[in-house]
């Protein structure tokens, strides 16, 4: 029987998350002959972040694009994914993304109810600065830096030395104008469509990680759906990911021109301080392998990849 | 929808608060349209919708407000007033505007603004001879400015549904609130004279000096909130917290006069009040869920974009109809159901998302005085133990002019939008 | 919803419920102040000591969920929850009286609902951990079911609830 897969997600549609979205409801409903639909639900319609994984958990939503670093309280081996300098470019997230590694750490979900289908990507993470560009290591020094409320997170910027700030997402923006934040680790997406640039003319091109997201869908409706229906979602989902990640390095190319038009100020990080910020976080790269063995066994095939 | 809609009409008629309203007409559309799985996202929607920072603003103000009114600081900032407005003709109902333009300041709730300024000048103003249903009246009205002068929980509930900048609508209501003090104020000179209403003996300049001394921390803390948040020394949220230390401070230490039972009594309050609308915004998100899944926002907006593209008519029309809705749902309630379609309208037509905020914060709060729900009128009413309708009587051509500095501020964006770009880059 | 008399309820049971609803107005109380306080500490740690909280965000979301939901029974008994009274107190009082009763049925009977349903999915999300607090997230639901059901008691015995009330209470809020 023909079946409606309803698919939210939480952020506008100018974002790549909804580029995802929409790669996957093309290729899917071209390689079911439309024996699959899906139905968008943008922009936190049917909730939020953790609304829609729990929903997807319960089966109140079918399927969503999601943040992973949302699922990591309930499967901790998801970290592997947002360990700080692992994974070096575009190209090597998209072969990840694909990996049996990557799928060891997503096999997790699926006692909890969810099979994660794709690994997205949402836009590799850079630092904005309001006052003065981050030139060396010693710059980041006590700079109160709003990072997402994880703990992973915590530990990657105590280690570089930044006063980490776990302030609400919606009050970023005046939080940098007025000077109760110094800077924000973020992506290029996100200075564009939040006009950071507007209060922070200072980037610089750190790339400590990727903001992968998860294609979910909930598993007993996957189950319950025709052999045909599996291997086309399957299909789908594997086919897009390469596309999707390439297309959010491309957008990447063309923020950065955009917003060096609009006169900020954007920095390539020298190597001495690629390095230092390594070494820097490197301890904490390793506290988590020990944790788990497939955080293990994904860092050790990132590296492999590595230049 | 028409489950959802005949049960909400349905149980509203039967007078159900409005809270439960909501809530009700939701789980009888999942029930009725058999699609009991969605149970299970009622509570989650429902702590989904009250799990989020920006709302802690709400008890925070209301608390500053509480201890600000029973601290004595009130009264304190209506000498003040008093000092330099009362010499004119209606003198203490100038007071009333002017205090509660001040009070406006470090109050985040035209409730709050009603109940402060009511008790302590109606019966003051009743002593003078005024017409007491026409004080109610006039206090009630002036109270509107509170939830357009910052800090504002009107305007918190708004940019948290539609992720406007509280910041920004903040100060876009500024110049609007003036206005309404302006207007309110020509026309309570006009009554005066009308009625003869008394002027008040000019203070000496001593007691002028005396008086503002003794307002100073009142009047210092609008200027401690602004400083505060634009040096980076907390966000507008944190501003809340401590605008209720510094009520706390003053009254304790400077004035003397915060007793254990004055505290008690605004914590509760606090803790009552807030529940109140923290309970509404988990129902109110129930219904946003039904909403979304019927997508309703889209359709409404189609369905305007389909019967006009005349911008003029649309801002009308969305007008119109929060006005009918305001007659029907409290602020909160009227804000969360609209919300995302009005972000649609506003998108569409082009409009600035602080100059819809601010003009939809405006419409809503004009509910707070209009009957049958207006809930300051009710207040005001019970303080002058006067009949509702008498003193909505006396209320009704201050609407008039509240609604045509409502259609000024929809059609002349600049007065809302000059400020915020001045003074936000 | 009907004329409340002391007399008409047991002392003993009316004493019993005083004694519960002063406890509730202690938590609220302790709440409010609480929340103040670690809102300061989240300023002073950023901006003067430069270290910031970590957790002071989540706790203070998750605190007033609690005291929002535990004292929504007071304020439905102290007439804070309001609705559009204007047609059914038009009516005959005899009338009046028994919508009002339908009304609060349905209410309770919402109100139970939602605390199954919260039970359930308190228990469905405790495997899950609060980020920065680190206890289960069940801990934070759990104010939706606890919530719904004692504000369910409150609605059932409105009169017996209003009664018990302290009197400063139910004097005119802001
Ligand atoms: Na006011
Ligand atoms: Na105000």
């Amino acid at each position: 029987a023909d079946v409606t897969l309803k698919l939210g997600h939480a952020v506008f549609e100018s974002h790549p998350n909804h580029d995802s979205a929409v790669r996957f409801k093309e290729a899917v409903e071209r390689e079911s002959k439309g024996s699959v639909k899906i139905q968008i639900y943008p922009s936190r319609q049917l909730g939020d972040v953790k609304e829609l994984m729990e929903g997807v958990q319960f089966g109140t939503v079918d399927m969503t694009v999601n943040s992973t670093s949302a699922l990591s309280t309930l499967v901790p081996a998801t970290d592997a994914l947002q360990l700080p300098f692992v994974i070096g470019s575009y190209e090597a997230f998209a072969k990840l993304a694909v990996s049996p590694e990557a799928k060891a750490v997503a096999a997790g979900l699926e006692k909890h109810g969810m099979i994660a289908l794709a690994l997205y990507d949402g836009g590799q993470r850079h630092f904005l600065s309001v006052k003065k560009p981050v030139i060396a290591v010693e710059d980041f020094k006590g700079l109160k830096t709003r990072i997402a409320p994880n703990r992973l997170f915590l530990d990657t910027w105590r280690a570089v030395g930044v006063n980490p700030t776990p302030l609400n997402y919606g009050e970023v923006y005046s939080a940098l104008e007025t000077g109760a934040l110094d800077a924000v680790e973020i992506n290029l997406t996100s200075i564009d469509s939040e006009k950071y640039y507007e209060v922070g003319k200072n980037v610089s091109l750190t790339g400590q990680y990727f903001w992968p997201s998860y294609l979910l869908i909930n598993k007993a409706k996957f189950d319950g759906l025709t052999a045909e229906q599996k291997a086309a979602i399957r299909k789908a989902a594997d086919e897009t990911v390469a596309p999707q990640v390439m297309a959010v390095a491309e957008l990447d190319k063309k923020l950065i021109s955009e917003l060096k038009g609009r006169g900020v100020k954007i920095t390539e990080p020298s190597k001495e301080l690629l390095d230092a910020l390594k070494q820097r976080t490197r301890p904490v790269v390793e506290a988590y392998m020990k944790k788990s063995p497939e955080i293990a066994a994904f860092v050790a095939a990132a590296e492999k990849l590595r230049p | 929808m028409v489950w959802l809609l005949s049960v909400f009409a349905f149980t509203i008629l039967m007078g159900i608060p409005v809270i439960f309203v909501l809530g009700i007409s939701a789980l009888a559309y999942f029930v009725l349209t058999g699609q009991p799985q969605y149970l299970l996202v009622i509570p989650q929607r429902m702590f989904a919708g009250v799990d989020q920072f920006i709302l802690l603003a709400i008890p925070l103000f209301v608390l500053a407000g509480a201890l600000m009114d029973t601290g004595g600081l009130t009264r304190r900032l209506l000498e003040f007033a008093n000092a330099f407005v009362g010499r004119f003709r209606g003198g203490t109902s100038l007071t009333a505007i002017w205090g509660s333009f001040l009070f406006s300041g470090i109050s985040g709730s035209a409730a709050a603004d009603a109940a402060a300024m009511g008790s302590v000048l109606i019966p003051d103003m009743k002593k003078q001879g005024y017409d007491v249903n026409y004080a109610a009246a006039l206090i009630a009205v002036a109270s509107l400015m509170d939830p357009l002068i910052p800090p504002s929980i009107t305007m918190i509930i708004y940019g948290a549904l539609s992720g406007t900048s509280i910041a920004k609508l903040f100060i876009g209501g500024i110049v609007p609130g003036i206005l309404l003090a302006l207007s309110l104020t020509a026309y309570a000179v006009f009554i005066a004279h009308k009625r003869g209403y008394p002027r008040l003996a000019p203070p000496s300049l001593a007691q002028i000096g005396r008086l503002t001394l003794t307002a100073l921390p009142v009047l210092f803390l609008p200027v401690l909130i602004v400083v505060g948040i634009r040096g980076g020394a907390f966000t507008a949220t944190e501003a809340a917290a401590i605008a209720a230390i510094y009520a706390l401070v003053v009254a304790a230490f400077w004035y003397r006069v915060l007793t254990w039972a004055h505290l008690r009594h605004a914590l509760i309050a606090t803790a009552v009040i807030s529940s109140a609308i923290y309970l509404l915004i988990a129902m109110a998100n129930i219904a946003a869920f039904v909403f979304a899944l019927e997508r309703l926002p889209q359709n409404i907006v189609a369905g305007i974009q389909h019967l006009t593209d005349n911008r003029v008519l649309i801002i009308l029309m969305v007008n119109l109809a929060l006005l009918v809705l305001g007659m029907f749902l409290d602020v909160a309630g009227v804000l969360i159901l609209t919300v995302p379609a009005l972000v649609g309208i506003g998108a569409a037509i082009g409009m600035d998302p602080v100059h819809l905020g601010v003009m939809v914060t405006f419409n809503t709060i004009i509910g707070f005085v209009h009957p049958p729900l207006g809930l300051c009128l009710f207040i005001v009413s019970g303080v002058a133990k006067s009949p509702i309708e008498k003193v909505t009587m006396q209320a009704l051509p201050m609407i008039g002019i509240a609604l045509a500095l409502l259609m000024l501020i929809a059609f002349v964006p600049e007065l809302v939008l000059f400020l915020p770009n001045l003074l936000v880059k | 919803m009907g004329p409340t008399r002391m007399s008409r309820h047991n002392p003993r049971l009316l004493r019993a419920v005083s004694l519960y609803l002063r406890a509730l107005h202690y938590l609220a109380m302790a709440g409010v102040a609480t929340l103040v306080v670690v809102a300061a500490m989240q300023v002073f740690f950023r901006y003067v000591v430069g270290e910031s909280l970590f957790w002071s965000e989540e706790l203070m979301r998750s605190l007033m969920v609690w005291i929002a939901f535990l004292s929504a029974g007071i304020a439905y008994s102290r007439g804070e929850m309001l609705g559009m009274r204007f047609v059914v107190d038009g009516l005959r009082p005899s009338l009046t009286a028994k919508i009002d009763m339908a009304g609060r049925v349905l209410i309770v009977l919402f109100l139970l609902v939602v605390a199954w349903y919260g039970w359930l999915f308190t228990l469905r999300t405790s495997e899950q951990e609060a980020v920065s607090l680190e206890i289960s997230l069940g801990w934070l639901h759990a104010a939706i079911p606890v919530g719904c059901l004692l504000l369910a008691v409150h609605v059932a015995f409105a009169d017996l609830f209003r009664s018990a009330l302290p009197k400063e209470e139910t004097s005119h809020s802001l």
